[in-house]
């Protein structure tokens, strides 16, 4: 099988500019193009045409994008940081050998094709003539070092288990990288596809301190970052991708309170707010100076049971709380009806792997008391239902599952817990009976399901276990087509909605608002920003 | 004997203290709003119709109305029932932290003040240490510790307010140590608990009356604050610092629900306020403006 | 007076080691550390225990502090166990923030305390009197964090004068720093301001009915002269005690206000620096609010000695 992708996707975006549509359309996602040749064109950035057309709507360059985020910047540790708003930092300074289109497609970025010969070999040809922020052009040695750098588990990478497959790499010239896996691992893709899972300097881990000093291939230089107050990226002149980014800098500029980022967008103190409360999305619909971007993200809430302990061992337990839940209703009091009610799996509708078993439609509480009684709980019992106490829309989640649940004869204590202390309790001391998270999901199905409903799996905080479904995800992770893996993720959201380890609540909806005049810039689903490298100002 | 003599004094001392008190019409006023505060605490029930977490999403940020006096919230929950839910919070707080905080703060106080010694100056360096740090970052960090629970409130406002009884106290016991009568009693063998008890506590407690209002005061502000930073009552327990705090979200739907419960917490703090003056003026014999 | 001074300063050592060792624990016993904070749930163990490393946690907690304490005795605040920039920075960048945050409150304060308590006692027992005081008394009552989200509610909401939160640097943009600042600093200064005009107040009143005024009458000078020139002068020592006290108070106030108006200060480090459970930044803040607490007494205290020759005295006399 030989795959190539595409190219210099960077004239179309010129186009896209024009197109511009406000929401991202749900299509089907192909993570792995079927087929394709390998364009030489490619290896040649200065081939493409930037936009020389005076046409009226061609990106203009100049100006400083002001962009309002939700939580401050810490931790810039490309190899360590997880925060969502590290992420968007990071995203701008460094780059991964693949990246996704905002159809959540994968295309080429620091790789300009790929190969996969078999299941075990993966063939990655480098673009030519990309060079880091110190000056230093990219090659194969720097891949080989990063990634073998995420996979060291003295570094302490939580993306350790993205390249956990990748037994050797090899290097057979400055421009090739052979990644040959131990095990059958479809995901690797679009683990490679990560903006976190970038490449930087051989060695550069040895010289400086990467929390402060960000040495990437990406569009944009890191300039500085003050806690609490801003964080600046500034324009990388020699950026491969020639005649790209438009913008000179970025400015992040952290305003924790959701009020903040609605009212400075509105007086037009800064030009993009990222993650718009749901409950002010209607009001800033209607202003006309203002453009919503986004749609169904990959963010979820859901509940989660304790496994190991009575009553939670008893799945008729799980399902009558389940089916006590009034989905519809949650997400209109809590997400102000700006979500999708998840009456079955976590997985998105507009994701190819998505899967309805219509299983909570509805709340039944006759049918879920009966399950009570069958499991012995006539009388109902108490438990305490933690919360994490930074996340509103949680802790308005929970009142409304003690609320809902009360009938039952269940008393629910809700216990909004610090964070740090949450994840202790979850992660470390298993210290809880039932709890509400928010996840961010991501595109692979395998990421979805894996790590939750795997025995092994690293995020199966409440010990869920079946060896059937543990069966089908082995397996779905050796299979490569679409069509091959979706029967099995099916039976495996089947199962698991079934089985009621969680009950999931909604999916969100995310919006960034932006001023009429930013252009170029694209919604991610995932909600990474990399189409900031697009993103111009018509002023 | 001196203590029958001086009990007699107290008495008239303190029936003094009174009548100044009643005629102090503003004292007056917050004795009263503070008796009509704990009537509704404790009849809450049979005063509204509606329950404090009954949540109806039909009617969400319902305007106040004749059906619901101070609207509804997010969940449609009527909020002049919470209100006087949250009444019970407040008043079960600050009575339970404060009366903790007085007696430890006055045992700590009183023997320090009275012994001297190397336990006076750990208490004077122990109290320094705590004085030093904002008290409501202590009791941020005491609630981060100890979890977020209404028990848990008690305890961290009951620390926090400890060191304050016990330099009050500590103040009074050292200058009441120095009398003549004490001194006396020291001569004819009273016992140093006798003492503590019969002679120095007594004179303690003027000031002490004084901070308890001030400190009860500060406990409802300060299980407010916990509350409104989300690590206070647990939701949905009806806490006014914690409706607050869910007004602030959604000030642009129902600018009502912020301007209610605050009130609640402003009306109580008034009350004890003006009681604090009052029962300040009439114990300090030389207030005679 | 050196001496005086010294020996405050000196009993400053023994609070700072008992708030080392109080705050060091504190945050230890809070469930969870930095690694869980940053890492979240989305991790695993092997990527934490190698982070805990790292960072020293694996290391037990008398060693923890003993390296802590032996670098801060060498000057050296330590790193930020989360960002990786130095606490001393760290605190700098925040200090310039809280200052001018505390400073703006207490001017307002005392704009509002000091005329409104020398007009209310110069005119005791009439409705000015009687309305000044209630306000006051409510101005007490009211918390901060109400008081701030009313502002919110009608100077952004409603009026859309103010933006609601936010924080621009001074060097950036001097207009929108200030009006950023105008609701937080009035926030802060409300209880202050109730506080500074009930002692103003009560203290012009207790100069009123001393002697040497009712002499200064009876001389035959003109009201305003024996007010400003004995009354409020004579009034200026308690005043500056309370203003002082309300300094430090106010450094306390910030917390909560900081974190309600999203000012990036002194406060709201702390307080997400105990999220964090960022140990490092959490003493450096601490131990500098407790010295500043402890200076900002001192001085008021130098201050009244000099204005006042009585407790100067009083000073000398208590050091020997």
């Amino acid at each position: 099988m030989r795959i190539r992708s595409m190219n210099q996707t960077v004239a179309f975006l010129v186009l896209a500019v024009l197109l511009l549509s406000a929401g991202c359309a749900p299509q089907q996602a192909t993570p792995i193009p079927a087929t394709a040749e390998p364009t030489t064109a490619a290896a040649a950035p200065t081939a493409v045409p930037v936009s020389p057309t005076p046409a009226p709507a061609g990106p203009k360059y100049g100006g400083v994008l002001k962009v309002a985020i939700q939580a401050d910047v810490a931790g810039l540790d490309i190899f360590t940081a997880s925060s969502y708003s590290s992420a968007l930092v990071l995203e701008q300074v460094y780059e991964s050998l693949l990246r996704f289109t905002p159809e959540m497609k994968i295309e080429p970025c620091l790789a300009e094709s790929y190969e996969i010969p078999d299941a075990l070999t993966y063939i990655l040809h480098l673009r030519k003539g990309v060079k880091f922020h110190n000056g230093r052009e990219m090659t194969a040695a720097d891949v080989k070092y990063s990634l073998e750098r995420y996979k060291n588990p003295d570094v302490g990478s939580p993306r350790a288990v993205y390249v956990d497959a990748i037994e050797t790499i090899e290097t057979p010239d400055d421009y090739t990288v052979i990644l040959h896996l131990s095990y059958p691992f479809s995901p690797l893709l679009s683990y490679l596809a990560n903006p976190l899972l970038a490449i930087v300097p051989e060695g550069i881990a040895e010289e400086v301190d990467l929390r402060t000093t960000l040495i990437g291939t990406g569009p944009f230089k890191f300039v500085e970052n003050i806690p609490n107050t801003r964080t600046v990226v500034e324009k990388n002149p020699d950026y491969w991708d020639t005649g790209k980014p438009y913008l000179d800098g970025i400015e992040f500029i952290p305003l924790p309170e959701d009020r903040s980022r609605t009212d400075n967008i509105v007086t037009g103190n800064v030009d993009y707010a990222d993650q718009i409360p749901q409950k002010d999305i209607d009001i800033l619909k209607q202003n006309p100076d203002i453009r919503l971007e986004g749609g169904l993200a990959t963010l979820y809430d859901f509940l989660f049971f304790n496994l190991r302990n009575p009553p939670f061992n008893n799945m008729k337990v799980r399902q009558a709380i389940s089916l006590a839940l009034d989905r519809k209703a949650m997400t209109e009091a809590v997400l102000y009806g700006h979500g999708y009610p998840l009456t079955c799996g976590n997985i998105p509708p507009w994701s190819w792997a998505f899967y309805d078993c219509g299983l909570y439609d509805k709340p039944d509480l006759e049918k879920a008391k009966q399950l009570l009684t069958e499991a012995g709980y006539a009388d109902g019992f108490s438990a305490v239902l933690k919360c994490g106490a930074p996340y509103k829309a949680q802790i308005d989640a929970g009142q409304m599952v003690k609320e809902a649940v009360a009938p039952l004869g269940i008393q629910l204590e809700v216990v909004p817990v610090e964070w740090g202390t949450y994840i202790d309790d979850l992660l470390n001391t298993h210290n809880f009976e039932m709890g509400i998270v928010g996840w961010m999901g991501a595109t692979d199905p395998d990421e979805w399901l894996y790590n939750h409903y795997h025995s092994k799996g690293q995020y199966n905080l409440w010990a869920y276990s079946n060896p059937r479904v543990d069966e089908l995800l082995d397996k779905a992770r050796t299979l490569v087509t679409e069509a091959e893996r979706k029967p099995l993720y099916d039976e495996i959201q089947k199962t698991v909605a079934e089985e009621a380890p969680v009950a999931y609540f909604f999916l969100y909806e995310q919006y960034e608002a932006v001023r009429n005049y930013v252009k170029g810039y694209r919604h991610m689903p995932n909600q990474t920003k990399i189409t900031f490298v697009d993103t111009w100002l018509d002023k | 004997m001196t203590s029958d003599l001086l009990s007699q004094k107290e008495r008239s001392l303190t029936r003094l203290a009174l009548s100044r008190l009643a005629r102090n019409n503003l004292a007056l006023a917050g004795v009263i709003i503070l008796g009509l505060l704990i009537f509704s605490a404790i009849f809450a029930p049979y005063l509204t119709p509606y329950g404090p977490t009954t949540m109806d999403t039909s009617l969400r940020f319902q305007p106040p109305s004749w059906r619901h006096w101070m609207g509804t919230d997010q969940f449609g929950r009527d909020l002049l029932t919470r209100v006087l839910f949250g009444g019970r919070v407040s008043l079960t707080v600050g009575i339970i932290s404060v009366g903790v905080s007085a007696i430890l703060g006055t045992i700590v106080g009183v023997t320090s003040g009275y012994f001297g010694g190397w336990w006076d100056l750990v208490v004077s360096r122990a109290m320094d240490v705590l004085f030093a740090f904002p008290a409501i970052l202590l009791a941020i960090a005491i609630m981060a510790v100890l979890g977020q629970s209404i028990t848990n409130v008690m305890i961290a406002i009951g620390i926090v307010n400890t060191p304050i009884f016990a330099r009050v106290t500590r103040a009074s016991a050292l200058s009441t140590r120095v009398q003549l009568f004490v001194q006396a009693a020291e001569a004819i063998g009273g016992s140093h608990w006798h003492i503590m008890v019969r002679h120095i506590l007594p004179n303690c407690l003027p000031p002490l009356a004084v901070q308890i209002s001030v400190a009860f005061a500060w406990a409802v502000i300060a299980e407010a604050a916990l509350s409104f930073l989300g690590l206070g009552t647990r939701p949905p327990t009806p806490s006014w610092g914690l409706m607050l705090n869910e007004g602030r979200n959604v000030m642009e739907y129902a600018p009502w629900q912020p301007v209610f419960s605050g009130l609640a917490i402003m009306i109580t703090v008034f009350s004890l306020n003006v009681l604090g003056d009052g029962l300040r003026d009439a114990l300090d014999p030389t207030a005679g403006r | 007076m050196a001496r005086y001074t010294v020996y405050r300063l000196l009993l400053l050592v023994p609070v700072l080691v008992g708030i080392s060792v109080v705050v060091f624990l504190l945050i230890h016993l809070i469930p969870g550390d930095v690694v869980d904070v940053l890492l979240g749930i989305q991790t695993s163990p092997e990527a934490a225990a190698a982070l805990r490393r790292i960072y020293g946690l694996d290391q037990p907690i008398h060693i923890q502090f003993a390296s802590w304490a032996s670098s801060l005795l060498r000057g050296d605040l330590g790193l930020s166990l989360r960002s990786g920039q130095p606490v001393s920075y760290i605190l700098g960048s925040r200090l310039v923030v809280t200052a001018e945050l505390t400073s703006l409150g207490l001017l307002l304060a005392c704009l509002i305390g000091i005329p409104f308590g020398v007009t209310a006692a110069f005119r005791q027992n009439t409705t000015t009197d009687y309305v000044a005081t209630s306000a006051a008394l409510v101005g007490l009552s009211m918390p901060d964090f109400w008081t701030g989200t009313l502002l919110v509610l009608l100077l952004s909401i409603k009026a859309r004068w103010l933006p609601p939160t936010g924080y621009v640097p001074f060097s950036a943009d001097p207009t929108e720093n200030l009006r950023l600042m105008v609701m937080p600093a009035l926030t802060l200064a409300g209880g202050s301001a109730s506080y500074i005009m009930r002692m103003t107040r009560s203290a012009v009143l207790e100069v009123l009915s001393q002697d040497y005024i009712r002499t200064a009458y009876a001389k035959g000078l003109p009201t305003h002269r024996v007010l400003y020139l004995h009354a409020f002068r004579n009034a200026l020592v308690p005043v500056m005690t309370v203003v002082g006290q309300q300094m430090a108070y106010l450094l306390g106030g910030v917390v909560v206000v900081e974190s309600i108006f999203g000012v990036p200060g002194l406060g709201r480090t702390a307080l997400e620096s105990i999220y964090y459970r960022d140990y490092p930044v959490v003493m450096g803040v601490v131990l500098f609010v407790a010295c500043a607490y402890v200076v900002i007494n001192l001085l008021v205290d130098l201050l009244c000695a000099l204005v006042d020759v009585r407790i100067r005295e009083q000073i000398v006399s208590l050091r020997q």
